[in-house]
C-alpha cells in the first residue's frame, strides 16, 4: 500500500505544482519537492510507514533479482518473437527496472535480444532502435555508431547484443527508454511491432524531485461517466477529431510544409481495480514525443515534448500536433510515443511479487503509433 | 459471413441453450505475429498450440446478434489472454486489448491487466462494444507482456484477430 501512497503523493505534488506554475512567469524554472521532504528515507518517515530495508526506494530481494536470461531463452518459455532485455553494467539494481547510478559518470549498458520462430528456422527480424533519456532522444547513444538510431537484424536462435553509453548524469531520478521498431511495412492503422523497455536511473542519493513546470491540464473532449466507464482510449492518431484513424484506409497521409494531426489520448487507469485496493484515482501524467524517420522533432511548433496531465474523468481528448516538414520530401515515417508517468520510478508503477498482496499496476506501457506521411513540397 | 475464421459457431437451435434466431460466434488466434500478416479482415493465422511449457497468448473475438437488436443482445467482444502453462520462473504476465476496431475506427481498448505467476496461471481482459456487429469489419489487436521478474527483460507479442460479419 505504501507504494500507492508514495505515487499518489508524487502525483498530488505534480498537480499542485501545475497550479502554482500557472501564476508564475513562463520562463521560471521550478523544481518541485515534496514539502519538507528531502530524501527517500524522509518520505517513508513522513508517511509513517516502515522504510524498505537499507533505506531503499524499492522493494528488493536479492534472491529475486537475478539474471535469469539464459533460463528464459533456453527453456523456450515463449513461442515466437523477440525476447529482449537490458544489462546495466555500471549500475546497481535496487528494484524492479530500477538502478542506482554513480553521478557524473558515463553509464554503460548492453541490450540483448533473442529471436525465436517456431515455424521458420531461417527467419530473421530487422529492428531499428532509438534511445530516450528523460523524454529526449539521445543523438549518439550507440557505441561505434554515428546515427541516432541503430539497425539490428536478429537471426534465428541467436542472442544478439549491442552496447550503449549514456552520458554522465547529474544527481536525480532519470528515465531511460530503449525502443525497437520492427522494420516492416507501415500499416494504415498505426500498429507496429514495438519492443520497448524502460528503466529508472537513480543517480546519487537524490531527493524525490520532479520538474513538472511544463505540464498542462488536458481538457477532456469526452468526460468519463457511467455509460462509458469501461471504454478506454489509448494513443491513436487522427487527421481530424473523429474516430477514423489517420487517413484510413490510406497508409500515407499527404501533406505539405506542415504535418497537422491529432493525438487522441485518454485516462488509462482502471477505477474498479483501484477501488479494490483503496487507491484514490490520481491524474495520469503523460509525455508525447514525435519522430520523423527516427529523429525527434518538435511535436507542436517549438515544443519538443508535449507534457500533459489526464484527469480521472478524461475519457478521451484530441491533442493537436503540428510538425514542420518543409525540409522533407517524399514518403517518410512518423512515430508518436506516449510515456505515462515519465520519471516516476518504475518500481512504484509495478507492484512487487509479494504473495497474498495483489498490488496495483499503473499504466506502465510505452505506447507507439507508426504512420506514413507523403510530403509533397 | 465469417471470413477466415479459425472456428465459429452459429447457433439457432435449442439444444445448446441459445435462443431461436440468436447467433453467436467467435474467432481466435494465438499464432504470434509481430506485425499481423494482414491489415484487413481475414488476416487470421491458424491457431497454434505450444507443445512445451511456457507462455501462450491469444486474441479472440466473440459476438452475438439477434433478428432484432436491443440493448442487451447485440454485441462484439474482444479478448486478450496471456497464459503461463507451467514453469519454474516467477513471471509477471500482462494482457491488454490495444484496439478493438470497427471498419477502421477505434471502438475501445483496455488498460493493462497483470499478475504474477510462478506455477502457471492466466491473465485476461475483455472489451465489449454494444450494438449490432453485422455489416462491419472487426479487428481485435492485443498486447501481451511476459517478464521473468527481476531480470529487466521480457517478451511482448502483439496479436490480431479479425472477422467480417
Amino acid at each position: 500500500m505504501f507504494r500507492e501512497r508514495i505515487l499518489a503523493l508524487c502525483l498530488f505534488t505534480l498537480l499542485g505544482s501545475m497550479l502554482v506554475v500557472g501564476c508564475e512567469s513562463p520562463t521560471t524554472t521550478q523544481i518541485t519537492e515534496i514539502s519538507d521532504v528531502n530524501s527517500i528515507q524522509d518520505i517513508h518517515q513522513s508517511l509513517s510507514i516502515t522504510p524498505q530495508p537499507n533505506n531503499q526506494l524499492c522493494w528488493y530481494n536479492e534472491n529475486t533479482f537475478v539474471d535469469n536470461w539464459d533460463e528464459f531463452i533456453n527453456t523456450r518459455i515463449f513461442n515466437d518473437g523477440l525476447a529482449f532485455g537490458l544489462v546495466i553494467k555500471s549500475g546497481k539494481q535496487i528494484g524492479n527496472h530500477t538502478y542506482q547510478i554513480t553521478p557524473n559518470t558515463p553509464t554503460s549498458l548492453t541490450y540483448r535480444g533473442y529471436y525465436h520462430s517456431a515455424t521458420d528456422t531461417s527467419a530473421t527480424l530487422p529492428v531499428r532502435y532509438i534511445v530516450l533519456l528523460d523524454e529526449q532522444q539521445l543523438t549518439n547513444p550507440f557505441n561505434n555508431v554515428d546515427t541516432p538510431y541503430l539497425d539490428m537484424i536478429f537471426d534465428y536462435h541467436q542472442t544478439e547484443t549491442f552496447d550503449m553509453t549514456i552520458p554522465p548524469l547529474e544527481e536525480g531520478i532519470h528515465e531511460l527508454i530503449v525502443i525497437g521498431v520492427e522494420q516492416a511495412d507501415i500499416m494504415n492503422d498505426g500498429r507496429a511491432g514495438v519492443f520497448a523497455i524502460r528503466v529508472t536511473l537513480v543517480v546519487g542519493n537524490p531527493p524525490l524531485m520532479v520538474d513538472r513546470t511544463q505540464y498542462e491540464f488536458v481538457q477532456p473532449t469526452e468526460y468519463r461517466n457511467r455509460s462509458n466507464a469501461d471504454t478506454y482510449w489509448s494513443l491513436s492518431l487522427h487527421s481530424d477529431q473523429s474516430h477514423l484513424i489517420w487517413d484510413y484506409p490510406n497508409v500515407y497521409k499527404s501533406v505539405a510544409d506542415t504535418l497537422n494531426f491529432y493525438m487522441r489520448v485518454g485516462y488509462m487507469e482502471n477505477a474498479i481495480r483501484q477501488a479494490e485496493r483503496n487507491i484514490t484515482p490520481q491524474p495520469q501524467p503523460i509525455a508525447l514525443i514525435a519522430l520523423l524517420d527516427y529523429v525527434q522533432v518538435p511535436i507542436q511548433e517549438d515544443k519538443w515534448v508535449y507534457y500533459g496531465m489526464l484527469s480521472p474523468d478524461n475519457s478521451f481528448t484530441y491533442i493537436p500536433a503540428n510538425i514542420n516538414v518543409s525540409d522533407y520530401n517524399g514518403e517518410i515515417e512518423l512515430l508518436v510515443i506516449q510515456i505515462s508517468y515519465p520519471r516516476i520510478p518504475y518500481c512504484l508503477l509495478v507492484p512487487p511479487p509479494v504473495l497474498g498482496q495483489a498490488g496495483y499496476y499503473f499504466f506502465f506501457a510505452i505506447e507507439v503509433q507508426r504512420h506514413g506521411v507523403d510530403v509533397q513540397n | 459471413m465469417v471470413n477466415g475464421a479459425v472456428f465459429a459457431q452459429e447457433t439457432d437451435d435449442d439444444t445448446d441453450g441459445s435462443q431461436e434466431g440468436y447467433v453467436t460466434g467467435s474467432v481466435s488466434t494465438s499464432a504470434y505475429s509481430i506485425i499481423p500478416i494482414d491489415g484487413e479482415s481475414g488476416g487470421i493465422q491458424l491457431m497454434q498450440q505450444q507443445s512445451y511449457n511456457g507462455v501462450e497468448v491469444r486474441a479472440e473475438l466473440h459476438w452475438g446478434y439477434a433478428n432484432i437488436c436491443l440493448w442487451f443482445n447485440c454485441w462484439m467482444q474482444g479478448k486478450a489472454i496471456t497464459r503461463y502453462a507451467s514453469g519454474s520462473i516467477l513471471m509477471n504476465l500482462c494482457a491488454r486489448i490495444s484496439s478493438l476496431k470497427r471498419n477502421g475506427e477505434h471502438v475501445t481498448n483496455t488498460g493493462i491487466n497483470c499478475n504474477y505467476f510462478s506455477q502457471g496461471g492466466q491473465i485476461d481482459v475483455v472489451a465489449t462494444w454494444q450494438g449490432d456487429p453485422r455489416g462491419a469489419s472487426w479487428i481485435n489487436q492485443t498486447w501481451h507482456y511476459a517478464e521473468p521478474y527481476g531480470s529487466t527483460s521480457g517478451w511482448n507479442p502483439t496479436l490480431q484477430t479479425s472477422v467480417n460479419l
